[in-house]
């Protein structure tokens, strides 16, 4: 299971961000959402970056304590008593899809809500939807970058190529 | 701090520009309760911290930045933001609203409100980060316009994802009508919000936020949400705003014939159909955008890929539309597009804008003006190139565009030669793209807005609606919902101001709050979401204790009431539309305006808030300074005061419709305090245009 984007329906209103973040903090806010919406305002891309449940997850493989571990679903899970905080698997994902809690430091990545992921329910446009495929290669992984955000913005401005040549906008 | 903040982020910041210092504080939750947050938090501090006579540009004026108390949530109404100070342009109430995404990391940081005050000495753009705030220099960026600044301060501070608000190329050059912008094409552009940034010597201000909000039940907030979000979806407007927001207006305005077409001359424009939404969104729009939390999602991103008008960008609504089109005698929707993006990059107020435009034509077929009074640009009707090069020297204030920058109001002062007879604005602020004669009820919000000719301060847009029994139904009066009866609508105009007053305090979308009749179901998210206990009728209640307090510095800076007026053209000139359904009408303003102060409580001599009405909403502290105003007035001006032109049986009417208003909203009490009024349940009603 994993979630597909479709970036040509998105329409950046990070309705996802708030109700991920309700749905497992019952708070509302964007540093504590799994999933992130990457916003190229220049030409108008708005691309929801969530955990794709890589096969080889590098950020399961980069954790030098071994505290993440993929479930059935193929979402990765964090085992808290072993988390140091250390911020590796943060630097290892390749999408910026991973990130530190700005208050407990446990990295959050997308649980798919136990398999029933509340942003596919809540997004307006249909945006976000299950996807049963295999995982992306790792040939389709960008090179890693120095912070999230950036890693983000490359990401979404490789996927979303097409979808800008066929706007003229690129 | 003391105590847990609900849905409020809980902390006001104020910087001080002068000394490079910021402070913060915990936010007033007793006058968040008054107020609710955003405008009416601005409005607040705009009248105790603003004394009369300040002049806008100095540093004693101050800028205010609120934000409502469902930003930063999964409210699906939208995250909204409110920009305030004292207008440069009209030296009244400043004040502007913008869907941006600013809003809600302005809260993730922490601040429901911020206030910038004093005065830099040299540019600087301020950088909130959470809790700590820096200042960094920006003469590199002076002079720059919107998308170049956003992109040079998102590169400079490393993130991609800082949200910044700032100030285009005009506002540096000086020019009064320079808004405030946000996201590279969401503006807060009118009343000259940009140049009081401008005039502190602040580029912008870029804001990141890791927090988070709570909100006092979550499962119910949630549940109210879900509703309102289906009752969204399943609502007959759905389908058009969705896809083409206020660009769906052109078509229906059109066939009625009351479209501004060549600056209000006329009321139908015969190739429309090149410009309008349904145009836009089979050829020029690729997708649609949204602001924050915002289900409807009625933005739109266009471009045009080749010709002379290439262009990419966010945008355009109605009034930017209507401005770059008919209003000037256009008609091309490349031209529109283009000249839309070049007013935002230029951090300019495109209703302004076009306004100037149209007014210069005007007196060029007049003969008032000619080309050799504009630096040789040949202002005949729908010239492309005219409006361009006026643009481009407005945003500068090179030759013509000096005269041109600070509004049509000045400009005509300046010009003379009886060009003020065609200035079509309101108190210094030009008039939107909505004809008065078409639909009287906005005729008569534009003379009463506090900050100027604009229907944002009370939309009556429920007079759209055509219906006469949905009028009664909700009203008590069916005149109210008809577009062209003048019955009824100081009554409508008055309930409108105070829910406009109360969205945009609670951040949300008059769109969806007002027009789409979602207020008997907003208190309820309130309570949720603050854990208060208020009705519906306290929150109307609120929004009326706004509207008087910047009514009241309004009054302070010397209004009354002959300011609240349109000009000649909608009060005395039949309106001509080719014979279409508004052929011929006019805008009755006095008697409008009449019951409009006695549903207020204002006194309908001087046009100034009765002490009494004051006190009921507890503004003691205005309700003796208006007090000592009216006695001033009634000394010195009594020979002067407005003379009432109606007759014995207008005024009985007036008296009659009041009398049937109170009884159907407040159950006979007109000043309805503590009353728990019940609103019908709206029904699915069509807009009147389809």
């Amino acid at each position: 299971m994993r979630l597909g984007i479709d970036p040509q329906l998105c329409a950046g209103c990070r309705i996802c961000e708030m109700e991920c973040s309700y749905a497992h903090e019952k708070r509302f806010g964007t540093a504590i959402s799994r999933i992130r919406v990457c916003k190229l305002e220049e030409v108008g891309i708005d691309y929801p970056v969530v955990c794709q449940q890589c096969a080889n997850a590098p950020c399961v493989a980069a954790c030098p304590e071994g505290a993440l571990r993929k479930t059935e679903i193929g979402s990765i899970e964090v085992d808290f008593s072993r988390c140091k905080r250390c911020g590796a698997c943060v630097k290892a994902c390749p999408f910026g899809a991973m990130n530190l809690h700005p208050v407990t430091g446990i990295p959050i990545s997308c649980d798919l809500c136990g398999g029933h992921p509340i942003c596919v329910a809540e997004c307006p446009t249909g945006a976000i939807f299950v996807e049963d495929q295999v995982c992306p290669s790792s040939e389709q992984l960008v090179e890693l970058a120095s912070t999230a955000g950036n890693r983000r913005e490359a990401f979404v401005k490789k996927t979303t190529r097409k979808l800008m040549d066929k706007w003229g906008v690129s | 701090m003391g105590g847990k903040y609900y849905a409020f982020a809980g902390k006001t910041l104020r910087v001080d520009l002068s000394n490079r210092r910021a402070e913060t504080f915990p936010t007033d939750m007793s006058l968040a309760r008054q107020f609710l947050g955003g405008r009416g938090l601005n409005m607040r501090r705009l009248y105790d911290e603003i004394a009369p006579g300040t002049d806008p540009r100095s540093e004693d004026n101050k800028y205010f930045i609120g934000t409502g108390m469902f930003g930063g949530t999964h409210c699906v109404m939208g995250t909204r933001i409110n920009v305030s100070g004292k207008s440069p342009q009209t030296g009244i109430v400043g004040d502007s609203n913008a869907g941006t995404h600013f809003a809600a990391d302005l809260k993730f940081a922490g601040y429901d409100q911020v206030i910038l005050e004093g005065k830099s000495e040299d540019p600087i753009y301020v950088f909130i980060d959470d809790d700590s705030v820096s200042f960094h220099d920006a003469r590199h960026l002076w002079g720059k316009t919107v998308s170049q600044t956003t992109r040079t301060i998102r590169t400079e501070l490393g993130d991609p994802s800082v949200q910044v608000l700032c100030t285009g190329t005009a506002a540096d050059y000086g020019a009064s009508i320079a808004g405030t912008f946000f996201n590279l094409a969401r503006a807060a552009a009118r009343t000259g919000t940009g140049a009081i940034l401008a005039s502190k010597n602040v580029k912008a201000v870029a804001v990141r936020g890791t927090g988070s909000i709570e909100v006092f039940d979550p499962d119910l907030f949630y549940v109210l949400n879900r509703r309102l979000k289906e009752l969204i979806r399943i609502n007959a407007q759905y389908e058009a705003r969705a896809t083409m927001g206020t660009s769906q207006n052109v078509r229906w305005l059109n066939d009625k014939g009351f479209l501004t077409v060549n600056h209000f001359l006329n009321g139908y424009q015969p190739t429309a159909y090149r410009w309008e939404g349904e145009s836009l969104r089979n050829r020029y729009n690729v997708k649609s955008k949204a602001c924050f939390g915002c289900s409807l999602h009625c933005s739109r991103y266009a471009t045009v890929r080749t010709g002379p008008y290439k262009m990419k960008g966010e945008g355009p609504e109605y009034e930017a539309m209507a401005c770059f089109a008919s209003r000037m005698g256009s008609d091309d929707p490349e031209f529109m597009l283009y000249a839309n993006t070049l007013c935002n990059e230029y951090g300019m107020d495109a209703i302004a804008v076009g306004e100037v435009i149209s007014w210069l034509m005007e007196l060029n077929q007049r003969g008032i003006v000619s080309s050799s009074d504009c630096d040789g640009i040949d202002l005949s009707w729908g010239n492309h190139q005219a409006a361009l090069q006026l643009m481009e020297k407005m945003a500068h204030r090179e030759g013509i565009g000096d005269l041109l920058a600070d509004g049509v109001a000045k400009a005509a002062e300046r010009l003379g030669r009886g060009s003020e007879a065609y200035a079509m604005h309101v108190k210094g602020l030009e008039i939107i793209n909505g004809e008065p004669r078409g639909m009287v009820g906005y005729g008569l919000t534009y003379a009463v807005a506090d900050r100027g000719g604009d229907h944002l301060r009370s939309e009556p847009y429920f007079e759209l609606k055509g219906d006469p029994e949905i009028g009664e139904e909700w009203f008590g009066i069916g005149a109210t919902a008809m577009r062209l009866d003048h019955h009824g609508k100081g009554c409508l105009v008055k309930w409108s101001g105070d829910w406009c007053a109360v969205s945009d305090s609670l951040e949300v979308c008059k769109n969806t709050l007002v027009c789409m009749d979602f207020v008997p179901y907003i208190a309820e998210m309130v309570n949720a979401a603050t854990g208060w206990d208020v009705s519906t009728q306290d929150l109307q209640l609120c929004g009326e204790r706004i509207v008087n307090v910047e009514r009241c510095f309004n009054v302070r800076e010397g209004l009354r009431r002959p300011d609240d007026t349109l000009p000649k053209r909608f009060t005395d000139e039949p309106m001509v539309c080719d014979g279409r359904e508004t052929e011929g009408n006019t805008v009755h303003l006095e008697y409008m305006l009449e019951q409009y102060y006695r549903a207020r409580g204002w006194d309908p001599i001087t046009g100034i808030p009765t002490a009494d009405r004051l006190r009921r909403l507890s503004l003691t502290k205005e309700a003796q300074e208006m007090e000592q105003y009216r006695h001033d007035e009634a000394s010195t001006r009594a020979e002067s005061a407005y003379h009432c032109n109606l007759s014995a049986r207008e005024m009985q009417t007036i008296e009659e419709e009041l009398e049937a208003f109170h009884a159907s909203r407040y159950g006979g009490d007109a000043e309805h305090v503590g009353k728990r009024g019940r609103l019908p349940q709206p029904r699915v009603v069509p807009f009147a245009g389809g």
